[in-house]
Protein backbone atom coordinates (compact mmCIF):
# COMPACT_ATOMS: atom_id res chain seq x y z
CA UNK A 1 0.00 0.00 0.00
CA UNK A 2 1.47 3.52 -1.15
CA UNK A 3 2.00 5.88 2.25
CA UNK A 4 -0.56 8.45 0.57
CA UNK A 5 -3.26 5.54 0.20
CA UNK A 6 -2.24 4.64 3.59
CA UNK A 7 -2.61 7.79 5.03
CA UNK A 8 -6.12 8.39 3.56
CA UNK A 9 -7.15 5.17 4.90
CA UNK A 10 -6.18 6.76 8.52
CA UNK A 11 -8.31 10.00 9.11
CA UNK A 12 -6.72 10.56 12.92
CA UNK A 13 -2.98 9.76 11.75
CA UNK A 14 -3.64 12.32 8.80
CA UNK A 15 -5.13 15.00 10.99
CA UNK A 16 -2.76 14.61 13.64
CA UNK A 17 0.53 14.86 10.88
CA UNK A 18 -1.61 17.70 9.41
CA UNK A 19 -1.92 19.64 12.31
CA UNK A 20 2.17 18.64 13.09
CA UNK A 21 2.40 20.26 9.77
CA UNK A 22 0.46 23.38 10.27
CA UNK A 23 1.76 24.46 13.41
CA UNK A 24 5.61 23.91 11.44
CA UNK A 25 6.99 21.03 13.42
CA UNK A 26 7.55 19.19 10.76
CA UNK A 27 10.49 19.07 8.72
CA UNK A 28 9.88 20.91 5.45
CA UNK A 29 11.96 21.64 1.98
CA UNK A 30 10.24 25.21 1.20
CA UNK A 31 10.79 28.22 3.04
CA UNK A 32 7.09 29.07 1.98
CA UNK A 33 5.29 26.50 4.37
CA UNK A 34 6.14 28.97 7.35
CA UNK A 35 3.69 31.20 5.87
CA UNK A 36 -0.39 30.34 6.34
CA UNK A 37 -3.80 31.23 5.81
CA UNK A 38 -6.67 31.04 7.50
CA UNK A 39 -10.27 31.37 7.23
CA UNK A 40 -13.79 31.10 8.55
CA UNK A 41 -16.92 32.34 7.73
CA UNK A 42 -19.04 31.78 11.16
CA UNK A 43 -21.03 35.18 11.65
CA UNK A 44 -19.32 37.05 8.67
CA UNK A 45 -15.87 36.16 7.26
CA UNK A 46 -12.86 36.04 9.08
CA UNK A 47 -9.23 35.82 7.64
CA UNK A 48 -5.76 35.95 8.70
CA UNK A 49 -2.62 35.68 6.83
CA UNK A 50 0.95 35.33 8.42
CA UNK A 51 4.60 34.93 6.56
CA UNK A 52 7.37 34.65 9.41
CA UNK A 53 10.63 36.16 8.00
CA UNK A 54 14.02 34.19 8.98
CA UNK A 55 14.60 36.86 11.75
CA UNK A 56 11.22 35.40 13.46
CA UNK A 57 8.58 38.47 12.59
CA UNK A 58 5.69 37.76 11.34
CA UNK A 59 4.45 40.08 8.15
CA UNK A 60 0.57 39.10 8.61
CA UNK A 61 -3.05 40.69 7.48
CA UNK A 62 -6.14 40.32 9.29
CA UNK A 63 -9.86 41.09 8.26
CA UNK A 64 -12.48 40.17 11.08
CA UNK A 65 -16.23 40.91 9.08
CA UNK A 66 -19.05 41.48 11.73
CA UNK A 67 -22.86 39.72 11.04
CA UNK A 68 -23.75 42.70 10.30
CA UNK A 69 -21.74 43.97 7.60
CA UNK A 70 -18.84 46.20 9.13
CA UNK A 71 -15.11 45.79 9.22
CA UNK A 72 -11.85 45.87 10.50
CA UNK A 73 -8.51 44.92 8.64
CA UNK A 74 -4.92 45.43 9.61
CA UNK A 75 -1.94 44.79 7.85
CA UNK A 76 1.75 44.85 9.44
CA UNK A 77 4.66 43.25 10.66
CA UNK A 78 4.45 41.89 14.63
CA UNK A 79 6.74 41.07 16.48
CA UNK A 80 8.50 37.47 17.28
CA UNK A 81 7.14 37.34 21.48
CA UNK A 82 7.57 33.89 23.13
CA UNK A 83 6.10 31.35 21.04
CA UNK A 84 3.66 33.93 18.91
CA UNK A 85 3.98 37.45 17.76
CA UNK A 86 2.79 40.29 19.10
CA UNK A 87 1.67 43.82 17.11
CA UNK A 88 1.82 46.90 18.42
CA UNK A 89 0.66 50.60 17.07
CA UNK A 90 0.57 53.58 18.61
CA UNK A 91 0.66 52.86 22.16
CA UNK A 92 0.77 56.45 22.94
CA UNK A 93 -2.42 57.25 22.28
CA UNK A 94 -5.31 58.33 24.19
CA UNK A 95 -7.63 56.28 23.52
CA UNK A 96 -8.47 52.31 23.47
CA UNK A 97 -9.85 52.35 19.91
CA UNK A 98 -6.41 54.04 18.59
CA UNK A 99 -3.68 51.72 20.70
CA UNK A 100 -3.46 48.64 19.30
CA UNK A 101 -2.16 45.18 20.16
CA UNK A 102 -2.67 42.06 19.12
CA UNK A 103 -1.47 38.76 20.08
CA UNK A 104 -0.80 35.92 17.74
CA UNK A 105 -0.58 32.15 18.46
CA UNK A 106 -0.48 28.71 16.86
CA UNK A 107 -0.76 26.33 18.99
CA UNK A 108 0.97 22.48 18.12
CA UNK A 109 -2.81 21.41 17.56
CA UNK A 110 -2.44 23.77 14.10
CA UNK A 111 -4.88 26.44 15.30
CA UNK A 112 -4.05 29.48 15.30
CA UNK A 113 -5.21 32.17 17.92
CA UNK A 114 -5.69 36.03 17.32
CA UNK A 115 -6.30 38.37 20.57
CA UNK A 116 -6.68 42.08 20.75
CA UNK A 117 -5.81 43.80 23.77
CA UNK A 118 -8.89 45.55 25.72
CA UNK A 119 -7.20 48.01 26.47
CA UNK A 120 -5.77 48.66 23.00
CA UNK A 121 -8.39 47.28 20.69
CA UNK A 122 -7.37 48.55 17.35
CA UNK A 123 -10.28 49.69 16.69
CA UNK A 124 -9.76 52.58 14.73
CA UNK A 125 -8.70 50.29 11.94
CA UNK A 126 -12.15 49.42 11.49
CA UNK A 127 -15.80 50.79 10.77
CA UNK A 128 -18.44 51.31 13.25
CA UNK A 129 -18.94 48.74 15.98
CA UNK A 130 -16.53 46.68 14.52
CA UNK A 131 -14.06 44.83 16.55
CA UNK A 132 -11.33 41.91 16.61
CA UNK A 133 -12.03 40.68 20.22
CA UNK A 134 -10.73 36.97 20.16
CA UNK A 135 -10.90 35.03 17.12
CA UNK A 136 -10.03 31.11 17.27
CA UNK A 137 -9.58 30.03 13.38
CA UNK A 138 -9.36 26.13 14.46
CA UNK A 139 -7.01 23.48 12.06
CA UNK A 140 -9.63 22.94 10.16
CA UNK A 141 -9.75 26.76 9.12
CA UNK A 142 -6.29 26.24 7.42
CA UNK A 143 -6.71 27.23 3.99
CA UNK A 144 -2.82 26.63 3.06
CA UNK A 145 0.22 28.91 2.46
CA UNK A 146 0.73 32.80 1.63
CA UNK A 147 0.75 33.13 -2.49
CA UNK A 148 -0.84 36.99 -3.38
CA UNK A 149 -2.48 37.54 -0.43
CA UNK A 150 0.31 39.82 1.46
CA UNK A 151 1.53 41.17 -1.34
CA UNK A 152 0.25 44.60 -0.27
CA UNK A 153 -3.19 45.58 2.28
CA UNK A 154 -5.32 45.64 -1.18
CA UNK A 155 -4.22 41.93 -2.32
CA UNK A 156 -5.01 40.75 0.65
CA UNK A 157 -8.45 41.94 0.40
CA UNK A 158 -9.11 40.08 -2.55
CA UNK A 159 -8.28 36.34 -1.02
CA UNK A 160 -10.93 35.05 -3.30
CA UNK A 161 -10.02 31.35 -1.84
CA UNK A 162 -11.04 32.33 1.12
CA UNK A 163 -14.75 33.03 0.45
CA UNK A 164 -17.35 30.94 1.71
CA UNK A 165 -21.38 31.81 0.28
CA UNK A 166 -22.39 33.88 2.55
CA UNK A 167 -26.66 32.90 3.50
CA UNK A 168 -27.79 35.92 5.40
CA UNK A 169 -26.51 39.16 4.32
CA UNK A 170 -27.97 40.05 0.42
CA UNK A 171 -29.41 42.63 1.78
CA UNK A 172 -26.21 44.35 3.11
CA UNK B 1 -20.72 74.83 0.39
CA UNK B 2 -23.78 75.80 1.94
CA UNK B 3 -25.06 74.66 5.36
CA UNK B 4 -28.27 73.45 3.25
CA UNK B 5 -26.58 71.47 1.21
CA UNK B 6 -25.02 69.48 4.15
CA UNK B 7 -27.75 69.13 5.89
CA UNK B 8 -29.08 67.15 2.54
CA UNK B 9 -26.15 64.90 2.42
CA UNK B 10 -26.67 63.92 6.45
CA UNK B 11 -29.82 63.35 5.49
CA UNK B 12 -29.42 61.36 2.80
CA UNK B 13 -26.17 59.68 3.90
CA UNK B 14 -29.11 58.26 7.08
CA UNK B 15 -31.43 57.09 5.06
CA UNK B 16 -28.69 55.16 2.90
CA UNK B 17 -27.31 53.65 6.65
CA UNK B 18 -30.92 52.41 7.66
CA UNK B 19 -32.04 50.71 4.28
CA UNK B 20 -28.89 48.73 4.55
CA UNK B 21 -28.75 48.19 8.57
CA UNK B 22 -32.34 48.88 9.64
CA UNK B 23 -33.49 51.17 11.93
CA UNK B 24 -35.52 50.65 15.80
CA UNK B 25 -37.42 52.36 17.75
CA UNK B 26 -36.63 49.35 20.68
CA UNK B 27 -33.80 48.44 22.53
CA UNK B 28 -32.69 44.58 21.24
CA UNK B 29 -30.11 42.44 20.78
CA UNK B 30 -28.13 41.65 18.09
CA UNK B 31 -26.63 38.75 16.23
CA UNK B 32 -23.71 38.63 18.89
CA UNK B 33 -26.61 39.47 21.80
CA UNK B 34 -25.43 43.04 22.46
CA UNK B 35 -27.83 45.98 23.03
CA UNK B 36 -28.30 47.75 20.36
CA UNK B 37 -31.02 50.42 18.82
CA UNK B 38 -31.97 52.59 16.04
CA UNK B 39 -29.65 52.29 13.32
CA UNK B 40 -27.00 49.94 14.35
CA UNK B 41 -26.13 51.60 17.61
CA UNK B 42 -24.53 49.89 20.30
CA UNK B 43 -26.07 51.03 23.41
CA UNK B 44 -23.64 51.58 26.29
CA UNK B 45 -24.15 52.26 30.15
CA UNK B 46 -24.37 56.01 30.17
CA UNK B 47 -26.99 55.49 27.15
CA UNK B 48 -29.34 54.40 30.20
CA UNK B 49 -31.20 52.17 28.28
CA UNK B 50 -32.27 48.26 29.07
CA UNK B 51 -33.53 45.97 27.27
CA UNK B 52 -37.19 46.23 25.12
CA UNK B 53 -36.93 49.86 26.08
CA UNK B 54 -37.94 52.50 23.02
CA UNK B 55 -36.77 55.80 21.64
CA UNK B 56 -38.30 58.33 19.86
CA UNK B 57 -36.72 59.05 16.36
CA UNK B 58 -35.33 62.17 17.47
CA UNK B 59 -33.04 59.99 19.84
CA UNK B 60 -32.29 57.59 17.26
CA UNK B 61 -31.40 60.00 14.72
CA UNK B 62 -29.40 61.98 17.68
CA UNK B 63 -27.23 58.52 18.40
CA UNK B 64 -26.58 57.93 14.54
CA UNK B 65 -25.15 61.81 13.94
CA UNK B 66 -22.63 60.76 16.57
CA UNK B 67 -21.66 57.75 15.51
CA UNK B 68 -21.54 58.47 12.58
CA UNK B 69 -19.80 62.05 12.43
CA UNK B 70 -16.16 60.37 11.85
CA UNK B 71 -17.61 58.68 8.48
CA UNK B 72 -19.11 62.33 7.18
CA UNK B 73 -15.82 64.01 8.59
CA UNK B 74 -13.65 62.02 6.43
CA UNK B 75 -15.79 61.43 3.11
CA UNK B 76 -15.78 65.31 3.13
CA UNK B 77 -12.08 65.39 3.04
CA UNK B 78 -11.42 62.31 1.31
CA UNK B 79 -13.66 63.65 -1.50
CA UNK B 80 -11.63 67.35 -1.28
CA UNK B 81 -8.35 65.28 -1.29
CA UNK B 82 -9.85 63.20 -4.48
CA UNK B 83 -11.68 66.82 -6.04
CA UNK B 84 -14.77 65.19 -6.39
CA UNK B 85 -17.78 68.03 -5.58
CA UNK B 86 -20.50 65.90 -6.81
CA UNK B 87 -23.01 66.17 -3.17
CA UNK B 88 -24.47 62.99 -4.37
CA UNK B 89 -21.52 61.11 -4.06
CA UNK B 90 -20.76 62.13 -0.30
CA UNK B 91 -23.04 60.24 1.55
CA UNK B 92 -22.20 56.50 -0.53
CA UNK B 93 -18.37 57.90 0.54
CA UNK B 94 -19.30 58.60 4.30
CA UNK B 95 -21.15 54.64 3.92
CA UNK B 96 -17.63 53.40 2.74
CA UNK B 97 -15.81 55.60 6.03
CA UNK B 98 -18.77 54.11 8.55
CA UNK B 99 -18.54 50.40 7.15
CA UNK B 100 -14.69 50.02 6.41
CA UNK B 101 -13.60 52.69 8.70
CA UNK B 102 -11.84 56.31 8.39
CA UNK B 103 -8.55 54.30 6.83
CA UNK B 104 -10.31 52.14 4.25
CA UNK B 105 -7.84 54.11 1.77
CA UNK B 106 -5.08 52.53 3.87
CA UNK B 107 -6.94 49.11 3.08
CA UNK B 108 -7.60 49.98 -0.81
CA UNK B 109 -4.88 51.62 -2.13
CA UNK B 110 -5.36 51.00 -5.57
CA UNK B 111 -9.06 51.40 -6.05
CA UNK B 112 -8.29 54.53 -4.05
CA UNK B 113 -5.52 56.16 -6.31
CA UNK B 114 -7.57 55.25 -9.43
CA UNK B 115 -10.38 57.65 -7.72
CA UNK B 116 -7.71 60.43 -6.68
CA UNK B 117 -7.07 59.94 -10.15
CA UNK B 118 -10.31 60.05 -11.98
CA UNK B 119 -10.32 56.40 -13.19
CA UNK B 120 -13.95 56.15 -11.76
CA UNK B 121 -14.89 52.87 -14.43
CA UNK B 122 -11.57 51.31 -13.23
CA UNK B 123 -11.87 51.86 -9.50
CA UNK B 124 -15.65 50.34 -9.49
CA UNK B 125 -14.14 47.21 -11.36
CA UNK B 126 -11.48 47.22 -8.86
CA UNK B 127 -13.82 46.26 -5.90
CA UNK B 128 -15.09 43.05 -7.50
CA UNK B 129 -13.74 39.90 -6.40
CA UNK B 130 -12.74 41.67 -2.86
CA UNK B 131 -14.06 39.87 0.18
CA UNK B 132 -16.04 43.42 0.74
CA UNK B 133 -17.97 42.32 -2.30
CA UNK B 134 -18.22 38.91 -1.04
CA UNK B 135 -19.35 40.16 2.30
CA UNK B 136 -21.80 42.68 1.32
CA UNK B 137 -22.73 42.72 -2.11
CA UNK B 138 -25.60 45.28 -2.18
CA UNK B 139 -23.20 48.19 -0.26
CA UNK B 140 -20.52 47.56 -2.91
CA UNK B 141 -22.83 47.66 -5.47
CA UNK B 142 -24.19 51.09 -3.64
CA UNK B 143 -20.67 52.57 -4.04
CA UNK B 144 -19.53 50.86 -7.37
CA UNK B 145 -23.23 53.09 -8.81
CA UNK B 146 -22.17 55.68 -7.18
CA UNK B 147 -18.28 55.99 -8.86
CA UNK B 148 -20.04 55.29 -12.30
CA UNK B 149 -22.46 58.21 -11.68
CA UNK B 150 -19.85 60.86 -10.88
CA UNK B 151 -19.01 62.94 -13.95
CA UNK B 152 -15.44 62.76 -15.43
CA UNK B 153 -12.59 64.55 -13.83
CA UNK B 154 -11.81 68.40 -15.56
Amino acid sequence: MHFGVFLQSNNRLWSMLLALWVAGLLPTTSAAASSFVYCLSQGGAKVFAGREATGGSLAFGLSVWSPAGQNISLFGVAARRGAGWQYTENMQASTSAERCRLDIMRGADGALRVVADPGATCQSHGGVNAEIGTVLFPLTAYEGIVTTELDDPEAFQKAGRCWKPPTSRKSQ
Amino acid sequence: MSAQQQDQEDTNFEKLIAEREGRRNDVYKDSLGKLTVGIGHLVVPSDHLNFGERISDEQIDAFFEKDSAPAMQAARSQASAAGITDSAFIPYLASVNFQLGIGWTNTFPHTWKMIVDGKYEDAAKALDGTLWAEQTPVRVKDFQNALRSLPPKQ
